[in-house]
């Protein structure tokens, strides 16, 4: 009789601890930031193209907030939603940028970017700047292909930095529909301080 | 009996798979602040002879590369996870850790593995400051608040010996916002940052320890400062200039590195590329001038840039001979 108490009685305690240690676990690691103010985005702008007219545009803008009150790190990453067909390639207008809000100043403010699309046989993706192409290996079947990263910065106390150009696919027969996409990766680095804080958008 | 010795290892075999489900990881879904895998905190390992650890110089991160076909192979590109350098060419000693969890570490990259060398503490970050040698670094230490603020009163100096990996604070320095250092002989400069007037001052102290810094100079327009060849170098928005001549001086780069005679630097072209132009000190020529950079580094005396495109001995192009300071001999691999 008494082993069993006994027996029954470390199952319990057993039985016990598991609850007890996974709260005690949930309280020790609250996070820094929720969901929510992870989620919030600040709505990019709807840019006119004066000659054309507005141009349907895919975009995604990510902000974060810099600990200890010291302003916003918002990454925005815009293309065309459907490409100019141009000669046997494919082109969609796009833009990039880091932006800083907030009463600090900035040391160095930078976007760095690539374009990725599913390609086959030897087509290529650039991003409308020398040196940025990529190849499809020479396979039949859809790759994923991604462009070189671009850079761009600003160390002048600047609280932007940003770029324009065109992501460029051909030939046209060799691209996979509604696989483009751009992927920006702001970072800020305020005076005085030295962590520096990203964050990334793509669309 | 048997019975009893069954339920007793079943009994503590449950202890020891709770307490390992215990942590906090599993429980809120292993993900940070903004959204990354808890399961960050990795670096990049070698795979077979063909690839080395290197240090990509623009976007801080290590990496390991492929020596033949000049490709970045492996890299953490986890968000705010970052590795930080010494500017120092023939250094070894890196910190890494992540902008807003911390877990940063001293760690020292081989050719094909990494070392461990210091662990802060959870709320504390490392960032180098100055290498003289294995003896003798400098580290900036920062500690924040739980919201992630830093907690500037608590900012120090550290030193730090890679023989006995411990690390001591520099009591001269506690709560003063520095933000650069360079090692000239025996002494080390520092520079501070005012945030009332955006602006810098430049402090020197005796390595030696416990003596007051003495400030040099105020209303400097950047942090930024450079030791080489026994001189110090300051800086502002778009020169360098050498501390005891600012008549001599050089255009200021976004990443500037002094090794003997040479002034290696690294910008974005035009073309958002980063470039990499060398610069020979004392004849003021432009000695190389090479796109697609990724790391330098100095072996047997000479300057390899590590490109996507080849490995470059940029030593060929200097007029003068490149041979190593007397005093830093022993550091090279």
């Amino acid at each position: 009789m008494k082993k069993k108490l006994i027996t029954c009685l470390m199952l319990a305690g057993v039985l016990f601890m598991a609850p007890v240690s996974s709260v005690a676990a949930a309280e020790m690691n609250s996070p820094i930031m929720t969901r929510e103010e992870l989620d919030s985005a600040t709505p990019a702008d709807e840019l006119t193209d004066g000659a054309t007219g507005i141009m349907p545009r895919s975009a995604d803008s990510k902000s974060y907030t810099i600990p200890g009150g010291q302003g916003t790190l918002t990454s925005n990453a815009w293309r065309s939603t459907t490409p100019d067909l141009s000669g046997n390639t494919y082109q969609w207008d796009y833009q990039v940028s880091a932006v800083y809000t907030g009463s600090k100043t900035v040391s160095s403010i930078r976007t760095t970017w690539k374009g990725s699309a599913s390609l086959k046989n030897s087509a290529s993706i650039s991003l409308g700047i020398s040196g940025s192409g990529a190849n499809a290996g020479g396979s039949s079947a859809w790759q994923n292909v991604s462009t070189v990263a671009k850079y761009w910065e600003n160390s002048n106390g600047a609280k932007e930095s940003s770029y324009r150009s065109n992501m460029v696919v051909t030939p046209r027969a060799d691209y996979r529909s509604g696989t483009i996409s751009i992927t920006n990766t702001a970072r800020v680095v305020l005076k005085g301080d030295a962590k520096p804080y990203e964050i990334t958008a793509s669309c | 009996m048997k019975k009893r010795k069954y339920l007793l290892a079943a009994y503590i075999f449950l202890i020891f798979l709770l307490t390992g489900c215990s942590r906090a990881d599993s429980l809120t879904g292993g993900k940070t602040a903004t959204g990354e895998d808890k399961d960050y905190d990795w670096l990049p390992q070698t795979a077979g002879e063909k690839e080395i650890l290197l240090y990509d110089k623009y976007d801080q991160r290590i990496i390991t590369y492929d020596i033949d076909q000049h490709k970045v192979i492996q890299k953490n590109d986890t968000l705010n996870y970052l590795q930080f350098e010494f500017n120092d060419l023939t250094s070894d000693i890196y910190t890494t850790g992540h902008s807003i969890e911390n877990d940063y570490k001293i760690i020292k990259l081989g050719k094909d593995k990494i070392d461990i060398l210091y662990e802060a503490d959870q709320m504390e970050a490392l960032f180098p400051l100055a290498y003289r040698d294995p003896e003798y670094m400098i580290f900036l230490k920062c500690t924040y608040q739980d919201n992630g603020a830093e907690l500037y009163g608590d900012r120090v100096v550290c030193r730090f010996n890679e023989k006995t990996k411990t690390l001591t604070e520099i009591a001269e320095t506690k709560g003063m916002r520095v933000t650069n250092g360079a090692i000239v002989g025996d002494m080390l400069y520092l520079t501070e940052y005012d945030a009332g007037t955006d602006r810098y001052a430049l402090y020197m102290l005796s390595m030696s320890g416990n003596e007051k810094p003495i400030l040099l100079l105020d209303n400097l327009a950047a942090g930024e400062i450079y030791s080489n060849n026994d001189a110090l170098w300051i800086s502002d928005a778009s020169k360098i200039y050498c501390y005891e001549d600012d008549a001599v001086c050089f255009p200021k780069k976004i990443l500037n590195y002094f090794y003997s005679n040479a002034l290696v630097q690294i910008d974005i072209s035009a073309n958002g590329s980063l470039e990499l132009i060398v610069t020979n000190v004392e004849t003021k020529k432009l000695e190389a001038d090479t796109e697609g950079v990724i790391d330098v580094r100095i072996f047997d005396g000479k300057i390899k840039a590590y490109t996507d495109k080849a490995i470059v001995d940029l030593s060929r192009g200097m007029t003068s001979d490149l041979t190593l300071p007397v005093e830093k001999s022993g550091r090279e691999k």
